[in-house]
């Protein structure tokens, strides 16, 4: 099973919620997938123990100078504008890429050819105890995220729960690390930026055809447009986190949020039990 | 062929006050040193998602263009404009394109050495 947990709003509790799944449901060994490739931070708040790093890689354009006649071509086809052809040269953006291939399968002169670009990678850590960490990690000053986010989803496909944590937003980012999960944890938080996002989240998740629950997290009691969305949408809510200064704190020190919220433990236990019921 | 003058404009005027941007402005007017008239040049930059700038300078290059007038560039624009030897002059915000060619013509325009958007 492959459950994602996205927000939509940023700071909502997608970390804080993943790794709690990690732990609650260690004896499934699970797979931790961080896939917010641009600031991944689910390893700062595990214990691990690295294994092993991946280079990943795209593809992007190069031209062959000798063979290129300046046609223009690739320019027009590039609906990026990763291309732009002089007279006498052919400039490449490698950040505006978006490695389709058509330059290169199109070109009538056969003078361009996709070579390797490093985009970051992929680090795996046994989690002792609780399974498998993987952290995609892009590299500072790449532009895209989702070539990375589906190498790194690629890997350990034979895990029996796969938990992914994703980016924020609802850009392409987002849809990548959601997409071919099998539930999707929308985390929210009861403030008008969260329901906001919440929304665009919703979207998202439906287009993709996602069955999905929503955990309010730092609850204090109030919920009423949360809940009309809910019933709306028909997208149940789950769980409520209630707020708590002491879990914020632990979990800034690093300490484990569920010494320091016991009954967080019981929260995630009742959202499996949801998600399993959802899916039977 | 003498080389065009492009600048950002934000409607298809000589009378249109300058688009202060340049890969996202409304459209681009055209100074022809043969005919010595300006002539609107559509840009596709306002409804593009990705790579505004490289993609109006393709636009410009295309069209003969050596020069370029715009209050703002961007890194990935100005580095295809410098490579393609079109100078960019600045310093014209809040000018109409008219007066943003009268000025530069007068030799009262800066040029832009550097991105600065």
């Amino acid at each position: 099973m492959q459950i994602a947990v996205a927000s939509g709003k940023g700071g909502t509790g997608k970390t804080l919620l993943s790794t709690c799944l990690m732990k609650v449901l260690g004896e499934f060994n699970p797979v931790l997938i961080d896939t917010d490739v641009e600031e991944p931070n689910a390893g700062l708040v595990l214990p691990q123990q690295a294994t092993s790093t991946t280079n990943v890689n795209r593809l992007v354009p190069e031209i062959d100078f000798g063979k290129c006649t300046s046609c223009g071509i690739c320019a027009e086809l590039c609906k990026f504008n990763a291309l732009v052809v002089m007279p006498d040269k052919v400039l490449v953006f490698n950040e505006l890429c978006h490695s389709c291939g058509a330059c290169a399968y199109l070109c009538p002169e056969a003078a361009i050819k996709e070579k390797e670009h490093h985009i970051g990678v992929i680090e795996e850590a046994i989690v002792p105890g609780f399974g498998t960490l993987l952290t995609g990690r892009l590299t500072v000053g790449e532009a895209q995220s989702p070539p990375l986010i589906k190498a790194v989803k690629k890997k350990k496909p034979e895990a029996e729960l796969r938990i992914i944590d994703c980016p924020p937003g609802t850009t392409c980012a987002m849809i990548e690390s959601i997409s071919n999960s099998d539930y999707c944890l929308l985390v929210t938080e009861p403030t008008p930026f969260g329901l906001h996002d919440l929304e665009l989240s919703l979207e998202a998740m439906g287009l993709l055809g996602i069955p999905g629950g929503l955990v309010i997290n730092r609850w204090q009691g109030q919920e009423q447009e949360l809940a009309a969305l809910s019933e709306r949408i028909g997208v149940p809510i789950l769980a409520r986190i209630p707020f708590s200064p002491e879990l914020a704190r632990a979990y800034m020190r690093g300490q484990d949020p569920l010494e320091a919220m016991p009954e967080l433990r019981g929260i995630i236990n009742d959202i499996m039990g949801r998600i399993k019921e959802a899916l039977s | 062929m003498s080389k065009k003058i492009a600048i950002c404009s934000t409607s298809p005027s000589p009378s249109a006050l300058v688009d202060e941007r340049f890969g996202r402005c409304t459209c681009f007017m055209l100074w022809d040193p043969e005919s010595k008239k300006l002539e609107p040049l559509s840009n596709s930059g306002p409804e593009a998602a990705h790579g505004a700038g490289t993609g109006a300078v393709q636009s410009l290059m295309k069209n003969n263009v050596g020069l370029v007038i715009s209050h703002r560039v961007g890194p990935k624009a100005f580095e295809a404009l410098q490579q393609g030897g079109v100078k960019i002059f600045s310093g014209v915000a809040g000018k109409t394109v008219e007066a943003a060619l009268a000025s530069y013509q007068n030799d009262e325009l800066t040029e832009l050495l550097a991105p600065n958007s």
